[in-house]
């Protein structure tokens, strides 16, 4: 009995994994309007002087209440991410992502990372593995039939000027965060 | 890809002082830089806070102080050597100083740059870690720092490491009560591809009116690299107060020098006929950010503290015991302008190339 050659299908070529991730840069005179409904499971935002050139983020939509903006949807999206800032001087930090009802709408607000001069990185995506942001987004608003848009938008910090550093404490942690002790007993040269 | 040429052919001539990769250069010469910087630190100058400090403390001081400075009629302490222009001529005047204070100690020794796209110059004393990889990248745990830096010193010291010299952070130093140097990060977003350095050393370097404001934007802000630097290391570098406490500030900052000196190469051989003082943003200029003239000390022909030449009416926002460390620079003073030629800088500082 003849063996019937099987074709074998041609090998997948492996190319270089494609990111699960979409970057934004938060700088002076960087987009004021990022789009958060993307096809990628994070969002990263590379956050240069948290605390003290951006303060925190608010996620807006361009639709409207009965489009399926409502408190109740905002809540399920709110409840749906997850936001991390990961710091070198603090570590990683779990940042809450909080709903804002507000006396003309609902936003989603979360802080941009402990205070620094230098930058951090936060990092949203959805709680449940493998699900895109658009997924994500879309499933929170019902699944809305025509073209619509959410975007996060950066707001300046306030509460001191721009390049005071009168808020560090000289010698302390810029955010009171990631005590750790001496070791080896202080010992100092001399 | 012309211009990179032009950068690279007039990085070839003869400077005194070149600088090199950390990665590739003899050993012997990193060595010596390390050398250089322990020698600093252990050579006691006075005491502050209760404590002894050293040369090297005096430097960090010198950066934790530039973080608010109060010039001449101002109201308010304002950083003086970040987040705007400045930053670039600052830190190039504040590297030449620190290395001609290593050349006192260490006749010849330059001051390395860390090749951020190469990623991490492992194999080299400064961050030898018996922990080290995996932590340095994926860990939001601070580790102190091994090797010549280890808690309780070098397990086999260099002849040249003076005898007992553990390296500390004085405590008007420190952050966090750690008197011992960390790193540690919590994010995984380096290195930087050779091809975002080389897109940003040719940035808008044809382009008319003054593409330095991107340009330096990009350069201390974008992902992989100044900030995110810092950031990835972590620990003390992470801290923009007092980063310099840990050496590897030095070969970090030297990059992003490097990275300015062949940007500005490449705009002079984009612009014929232009010079470096015009490819800086003219004093009455307005950031395109937001419409504003930047603060005293980032404006081309600002006094750059702390070289202001004895002028009064300077003050800085720090601990007695941190403005107790700052060394003198009497009769020396500064500008912005004086800084834009790293092989010609003038003021007794000379010159330096990068290979």
């Amino acid at each position: 009995m003849a063996t019937k050659k099987t074709k074998k299908p041609a090998a997948r070529k492996a190319g270089p994994a494609k990111p699960k991730h979409v970057e934004y840069v938060l700088s002076k005179g960087s987009s004021r309007l990022l789009n958060a409904r993307v096809d990628k499971e994070e969002i990263w935002l590379f956050v240069n002087g948290p605390a003290m050139l951006f303060g925190s983020a608010r996620m807006l939509t361009s639709l409207d209440m009965p489009g399926g903006a409502t408190f109740q949807a905002w809540k399920k999206l709110a409840a749906s991410l997850s936001c991390t800032s990961l710091c070198g001087a603090n570590g990683k930090t779990k940042i809450p992502v909080e709903v804002k009802p507000s006396r003309i709408g609902t936003s989603i607000e979360f802080s941009l990372g402990p205070m620094s001069m230098y930058q951090s990185v936060i990092v949203l995506k959805a709680k449940q593995t493998g699900v895109t942001l658009r997924q994500a987004i879309d499933d929170a608003f019902g699944n809305p039939k025509g073209a619509y848009s959410v975007v996060i938008v950066p707001e300046a910090a306030t509460g001191h000027a721009e390049h005071d550093a009168s808020i560090f404490q000289m010698g302390q942690p810029a955010d009171g965060g990631h005590q750790h002790g001496e070791e080896g007993g202080g010992h100092h040269h001399g | 890809m012309a211009a990179t040429n032009m950068a690279k052919r007039e990085e070839d001539t003869t400077m005194a002082d070149v600088r090199k990769n950390a990665n590739t250069m003899p050993a012997a010469e990193f060595e010596n830089f390390i050398r250089a910087c322990v020698i600093l630190k252990s050579t006691i100058v006075g005491n502050a806070g209760g404590q002894p400090f050293s040369v090297y403390d005096q430097w960090v001081a010198v950066h934790g102080c530039i973080m608010g400075v109060r010039t001449p009629g101002s109201a308010v302490f304002r950083n003086l050597g970040h987040q705007n222009i400045g930053f670039l001529p600052w830190h190039r005047e504040y590297l030449r100083r620190f290395e001609l204070a290593l050349q006192s100690v260490v006749p010849g020794v330059t001051i390395p740059y860390w090749e951020w796209p190469s990623g991490v110059p492992e194999p080299i004393p400064l961050f030898t870690n018996a922990r080290a990889h995996p932590i340095f990248f994926t860990s939001s745990v601070l580790n102190a720092v091994g090797g010549l830096f280890a808690l309780n010193g070098p397990a086999a010291p260099p002849a040249w490491w003076p005898p007992g010299f553990r390296w500390r952070i004085h405590p008007a130093l420190q952050v966090g009560g750690s008197n011992i140097l960390r790193r540690g990060s919590a994010a995984n977003t380096w290195p930087p591809t050779a091809a975002i350095i080389t897109s940003i050393e040719n940035s808008n370097v044809g382009a008319g009116g003054n593409p330095y404001w991107t340009f330096w934007n990009r350069l201390e802000s974008d992902p992989r690299t100044h900030n995110t630097g810092h950031n990835i290391v972590g620990g003390y570098m992470a801290n923009p107060v007092f980063s310099p406490n840990d050496p590897l500030f030095w070969l970090h900052h030297s990059y992003v020098d490097r990275v300015w000196a062949r940007w500005q190469l490449n705009r002079l051989a984009a612009q014929p006929g232009s010079s470096r003082t015009t490819h800086y943003p003219a004093p009455a200029q307005v950031n395109p950010f937001n419409g504003q003239v930047p603060p005293d000390g980032h404006r081309l022909n600002d006094i750059m503290w702390p070289w202001v030449g004895g002028l009064a009416g300077y003050s800085v926002n720090a601990a007695a015991a941190v403005q107790a460390m700052l060394p003198s620079f009497a009769g020396i003073q500064r500008r912005v302008r004086n800084t834009l030629d790293n092989t010609n800088m003038g003021g007794g500082l000379a010159g330096y190339s990068y290979t």
